[in-house]
């Protein structure tokens, strides 16, 4: 009786929860293939200069595959450009806490943070990037900023 | 046995070119300043529009931050009661200076061997051949741009009497991410090393 209620309940199991684990799945597929599509439509327009159409792109693709960080990434690149810079702070914070070598992301913080005043965490992200780069000029760039933002110059 | 004029001259040229240079490659990281007796008698500053600076930003920012230093300023159309000029060439001014980002884990090239795997850099030149692993879609040496905006300005001030006896001069270059800020953060730089000097010949005469 017990072995007929298992196979029951294991049936009924198949029946019902398979098929929506397979539309999870293909909601999932199906979701990182829009964020992706997105994302190259976003930086197709950053190359051509369309930074205001590659703006909302780039936020679909984020809002779309909220743990990829080089797409926050992008989405804080294009924010700075286009002078949104709490926007392309918060794209540029979650990229890092998403991937904490993220190189780029350091180095458009260190700025964006040098134009808000914040000097602090300015020379923070330069001494971050200092460590991860490997562009001799943009290494002396980095020691220079923090120099001046140190008061010196 | 007979020298051309020019072969005479050669010396003396080579001896200016050295002395430019020197002074050149110096004041990029340090301000030339004259003797303290004649800065200290400084108070009074007439500030002068800068070239290549048709907006005058940087001699109104330079107005703005030597205010508060205890000299008096005045513009150019009280010069002629100033007892120094301050004066100046906007040397570079550059909007959008362009910096690459790859996106990705990028096999960057180093200086004694083989590339080192960088996750998304900056590179000040194209990376040329790029190896970019996982990019999205398949596409490889996926890249954007930074843009930032680039100032250079050279200053100087110099003595109304006697005439151009050039006190301090001084130069200065820095990045940001937009020309208002960028502007501010070099004329503040100056405007420190000029206070600084004035400053430093004001305690040499005591």
């Amino acid at each position: 009786m017990l072995n007929r209620r298992r196979a029951v309940f294991f049936f009924l199991t198949l029946v019902f929860c398979a098929p929506a684990s397979r539309l999870r799945a293909a909601d999932g597929d199906d979701m990182s293939a829009a964020a992706a599509m997105r994302y190259q439509t976003g930086l197709a327009y950053e190359r051509l200069g369309r930074l205001e159409e590659s703006y909302p792109e780039l936020q679909l693709a984020c809002n779309l595959a909220p743990d990829n960080s080089q797409m926050s990434l992008a989405l804080g690149i294009v924010a700075c450009r286009l002078a949104r810079y709490d926007e392309g702070r918060r794209a540029l914070e979650h990229s890092i806490a998403l991937d904490a070598s993220s190189t780029a992301s350091y180095y458009q913080l260190a700025l964006l943070y040098e134009t808000k005043g914040l000097a602090d965490r300015a020379i923070e992200s330069w001494q971050r990037f200092l460590q991860l780069s490997q562009d001799a000029l943009l290494k002396d760039e980095a020691e220079k900023h923090i120099r001046y933002l140190q008061g010196g110059r | 046995m007979k020298t051309s004029r020019r072969a005479r001259r050669l010396p003396l040229a080579l001896l200016a070119a050295f002395g430019v240079l020197s002074f050149g490659g110096c004041a990029a990281h340090r301000a030339a300043a004259a003797p303290a007796a004649q800065a200290a008698s400084v108070h009074r500053v007439a500030v002068l529009p800068f070239e290549n600076d048709p907006e005058n930003a940087v001699s109104n920012e330079f107005i703005r931050q030597l205010l508060g230093s205890g000299l008096q300023i005045v513009d150019r159309s009280a010069s002629g009661t100033a007892d120094a000029i301050l004066a100046g060439k906007v040397l570079d001014e550059r909007p959008s200076d362009k910096m690459i980002i790859y996106l990705g884990k990028v096999s960057v090239p180093t200086k004694n061997g083989p590339g080192v795997e960088v996750d998304n850099p900056v590179v000040s030149e194209p990376l040329n051949p790029v190896a970019a692993q996982g990019s999205p879609m398949g596409i490889a040496g996926t890249q954007m741009v930074s843009v930032n905006a680039l100032v250079g300005v050279a200053a100087t001030l110099t003595m109304q009497k006697p005439a151009s006896r050039i006190l301090w001069a001084d130069q200065y270059t820095y990045e940001g991410l937009d020309l208002a800020h960028t502007t501010r953060a070099v004329a503040g730089v100056l405007a420190q090393s000029l206070r600084a000097a004035l400053e430093r010949a004001a305690g040499g005469t005591h």
